[in-house]
């Protein structure tokens, strides 16, 4: 855009006209196993492969997504002159939604934070059971926006080592559906992944944008 | 009654086991839970510990279970008919 005050000389770099919309599909798998990408050919750690012991889990009908960093601030404050700087470091990194899909329990008790399901064919039942919430289980996070569907353009978020954490609600109103509310996906810095990507990466892919 | 040796005695019970793991399906549980079932023919009662794990399976229930699917599939995700278990 021409500024009449001039726009700044030399090398400039603008953003693009595309936007994004909506939440993207969210999948969690055991951080036992290991990603789809481990690594790919760049050296990033990314995607999902379910296999029968651990299963990529998909959240269904998710709304109210967002996703959030939580970082600890603090000024460097010289008395003399003020604040000159502020020391910086991410704590983690937050997926927090709303889950509307029940069922089946054997997914939902990862989200609750509820123990192993015990599904009875015979019966035709599935029992979740809720005790002390397990600490030991951490999940890789994959959510995938398509913003364009024709050429196959998405933007992946991928975190390596994630707990649900944070207390749940259920609100259960009169001729609405149940939600699932406050669930949150607090990613955490993984040791065993390359510094720069610890917690995990933003991936694009656009052919027509980024391609040669 | 006739008395019978030590080695007839092993011999009989050698046979049995070896006609019971012959003929068994081994099955192994692919959902993520705890499965139990009452075999429909035998009434012999199974339990899967979870996703992966395997058990011997009387033929006689064993095509029954893996005719077993459950359908899965929200919000413009394709809907599939997982199979319970798959044989090993």
């Amino acid at each position: 855009m021409a500024l009449v005050t001039g726009s700044p000389v030399g090398n400039l770099d603008l953003q693009e006209d595309r936007y994004l919309e909506g939440a993207p599909t969210l999948f969690v798998q055991r951080y036992e196993a290991d990603p789809l990408k481990n690594p790919d050919s760049d050296g990033f750690y990314w995607g999902m492969s379910g296999t029968t012991t651990y299963p990529a889990y998909e959240l269904g009908c998710v709304t109210d997504v967002t996703f959030a960093e939580n970082v600890t601030m603090n000024d460097v404050l010289c008395d003399n002159v003020g604040v000159k700087s502020t020391i910086q470091q991410r704590n983690y990194l937050e997926f927090t939604l709303t889950v509307q899909s029940p069922f089946p329990l054997a997914t939902t008790t990862n989200i609750l934070k509820g123990g192993t399901v015990t599904t009875n064919g015979t019966e035709g039942t599935e029992k979740m059971p809720l005790g002390q919430i397990n600490n030991q289980l951490y999940w890789m996070v994959y959510a995938v926006r398509v913003y364009d569907e024709s050429t196959g353009d998405y933007v992946v978020i991928h975190l390596h080592k994630c707990q649900f954490v944070d207390a749940w609600s259920i609100a259960t109103p009169f001729g609405d559906k149940w939600a699932f509310s406050n669930i949150k996906l607090r990613a955490f810095s993984d040791p065993t992944k390359p510094a720069a990507q610890s917690f995990g990466n933003i991936i694009r892919a656009d052919l027509s944008v980024l391609g040669t | 009654m006739a008395k019978r040796s030590i080695s007839e005695k092993y011999d009989t019970e050698d046979v049995e086991v070896k006609e019971h793991s012959v003929s068994e399906r081994y099955l192994m549980l692919n959902l993520s839970t705890i499965y139990t079932v009452v075999g429909k023919v035998t009434g012999r009662k199974y339990v899967w510990q979870g996703a992966g794990s395997i058990l011997p399976v009387d033929p006689q229930d064993a095509e029954h279970f893996l005719s077993l699917f459950v359908q899965r599939g929200c919000c413009g995700s394709a809907r599939i008919n997982k199979p319970v278990f798959v044989e090993v």
